[in-house]
């Protein structure tokens, strides 16, 4: 039996936009990298491809397609490379198991350098999973890493943990959306789970609308420029022509650019945005104010693009931030009313007009559990995610849901320091499989070797 | 075999589950271990819970008096918790099994206990 923190046991929570993957019993991730793929097939790649063969370990050949994981092979043009995500661009779930099997074997053997038959995996799911997904994730960590032993936790579970609760609300604001789940001594309540599709994808989409139409910037992904020093000492951009790339190669860079801006100016006001009687079809118009003040006088920041180009932004940092909380207010940077919004055939609207706003999120996902849990769960509203760290969200998530929670109740929002909020879910993943009461919770392979797959939703609830 | 041996020698004497009981989808109980009397409502409103967990989660899952939070269910399974304690209840064709574990067992075995006995019953047709 294992004892003290000394267990070998490896994290690994593979995200929509990255993989966090590391040692059990250490602070942070090892490893965080982009959870996708860069796919050539082995027909597209042959004839008059400048590409180099590279046989490094982040690339595999399954099947008909080479796919290429891993931080620098993400940056690395390829002729022909198509990005493809192991996760499904919404919910969490897994949709290319080719990828995913990519990016585990990457983090296994490239990031973590280890064996994976010597280390028993936790891997972390979202709270929505199917049994079929989960099933088949288990039979892959057996079968093709041939781990010793495995344990599935649900994400929000080790979010909770990485705060040292075993009851909270976790709201868990991811690059495919928002997720909403009540955790109640260590197990999450998956009735309960409300989710939006209003999340940092979404909102880079509307940032690259922004820039492309409204700010008068050319948003050029990074392998498609040059910029060097002029003798003067000034700078000289150069664009680069690769015909071969692959628009969505182009996309998720040019994505990428949009992140950054937007992760260096979007805030979150004080204060509701007051959209005035036109309400959001009025976009950009004059009758909308923010803390009595007309968003056209709001002051303006700036902010720098990889190739140099100095954009300003003024009040739509603040709609972006809003967008969170009134997603109709996102209409604001459309060009024109024929266009549509990021999550307009979203699966998570459930035939909603609109997503809803985070605090009712939130709210209703309270109200889905026992009346017994609720008050406990008011007082433990726990932020974590990349989408949580955006300035001023945690103060104004806090007033909203104070004038909207039922009287009595006491909210609580709680959100570690943005580092420890951004990888909540590893932490409380490197916490739970460093314990010594959980040795004895893993699913080994003996176990699955006796009964097969379906075991793991008994084994972990 | 007597449905009490299922309850003693599948269940109980597995160490893994504290308490539990067989009986029909009306809540007669066919064979329970000493003690453990989910009444005839109790069960109905957990066979109610198997298709839309939608009833439970507001209200718990009441077992021989003892009232379990709703974690999770499906249209076969459903699991609870109170504090450190446990309820697993599983639908079988023609019975619902119930099982029920105090602090020293790790709910995981529970479930894997009570569940893999349902597999089986499922599987003979009862």
């Amino acid at each position: 039996m294992y004892g003290g923190d000394e267990t070998g046991g490896l994290v690994l929570d593979i995200g929509s936009s990255t993989a966090k993957v590391g040692f059990a019993g250490e602070e942070t991730p090892k490893g965080v990298f982009p959870s996708i793929g860069i796919c050539s097939s082995l027909g597209g790649g042959g004839e008059g491809s400048e590409d180099v063969e590279m046989v490094d370990a982040g690339s595999n050949k399954t099947g008909k397609r080479t796919i290429y994981v891993g931080h620098s092979n993400a940056f690395f043009r390829r002729d022909h490379g198509e990005v493809v995500g192991a996760m499904a661009s919404e919910g969490g779930a897994v949709e290319n198991w080719d990828v995913l099997e990519n990016v585990y074997d990457h983090a296994l053997k490239s990031v973590l350098r280890v064996t994976p038959s010597e280390h028993p995996l936790l891997v972390a799911e979202p709270p929505a999973t199917s049994r079929a997904d989960s099933e088949k994730n288990v039979e892959m960590l057996f079968e093709k890493f041939d781990a010793p032993a495995v344990f599935l936790a649900k994400q929000p579970v080790l979010a909770s943990f990485s705060t040292g609760r075993a009851t909270s609300l976790v709201v868990d604001m991811g690059h495919s959306g928002v997720t909403c789940t009540a955790v109640h001594d260590g197990y999450a309540l998956t009735k309960s789970v409300g989710r939006s599709p209003v999340g940092g994808r979404a909102l880079n989409e509307l940032m690259l609308t922004w820039l492309d139409t409204a700010s008068g910037a050319r948003v050029r992904p990074r392998h498609l420029f040059r910029r060097t020093q002029t003798d003067s000492g000034g700078w000289a951009v150069e664009d680069l022509a690769y015909p071969k790339t692959t628009e969505s190669f182009n996309h998720y860079h040019r994505m990428l650019v949009a992140q950054d801006f937007k992760e260096s100016v979007i805030q979150v006001s004080g204060t509701a945005w007051d959209y005035g009687e036109a309400g959001a079809a009025s976009a950009g118009g004059t009758t909308e104010t923010m803390g009595g003040i007309s968003v056209a006088n709001i002051p303006s920041v700036n902010s720098e693009l990889p190739d140099g180009t100095e954009v300003g932004i003024g009040a739509e940092r603040y709609r972006l931030g809003e967008c969170y909380f009134t997603p109709r207010l996102a209409t604001g940077f459309l060009p024109d009313s024929s266009a549509k919004l990021p999550w307009h055939d979203s699966a998570l609207l459930e035939g909603l007009a609109e997503p809803k706003g985070l605090a009712s999120l939130i709210l209703e996902a309270v109200g889905r559990c026992d009346v017994d849990v609720r008050k406990e769960l008011y007082g433990g509203v726990l932020l974590c995610g990349g989408g949580s760290t955006c300035g001023g969200l945690k103060e104004r998530l806090e007033r909203e849901l104070a004038d909207n929670a039922p009287p009595g109740a006491k909210v609580k929002v709680i959100a570690a320091q943005p580092p420890e909020r951004r990888h909540g879910t590893w932490i409380g993943g490197s916490i739970l499989a460093s314990l010594g009461s959980f040795q004895q919770m893993w699913m080994s392979k003996a176990e699955y070797q006796e009964h097969g797959a379906s075991l793991v939703k008994r084994k972990c609830p | 075999m007597s449905w009490q041996s299922y309850v003693d020698d599948h269940l109980i004497a597995t160490g893994t589950v504290s308490q539990a009981a067989i009986c029909d989808h009306e809540g007669n109980i066919w064979a329970n271990s000493p003690g453990f009397t989910p009444s005839s409502a109790e069960v109905k409103m957990m066979v109610g819970g198997f298709n839309t967990s939608g009833s439970l989660q507001a209200s718990g899952i009441p077992c021989s008096g003892v009232k379990y939070m709703f974690v999770r269910g499906d249209e076969k399974e459903l699991f609870g918790r109170k504090g450190s304690s446990a309820v697993a209840v599983a639908m079988c064709n023609s019975c619902v099994l119930i099982g029920t574990c105090a602090e020293n067992i790790q709910p995981g075995q529970l479930t894997t206990t009570v569940f893999k006995l349902a597999d089986y019953l499922r599987e003979s047709g009862i």
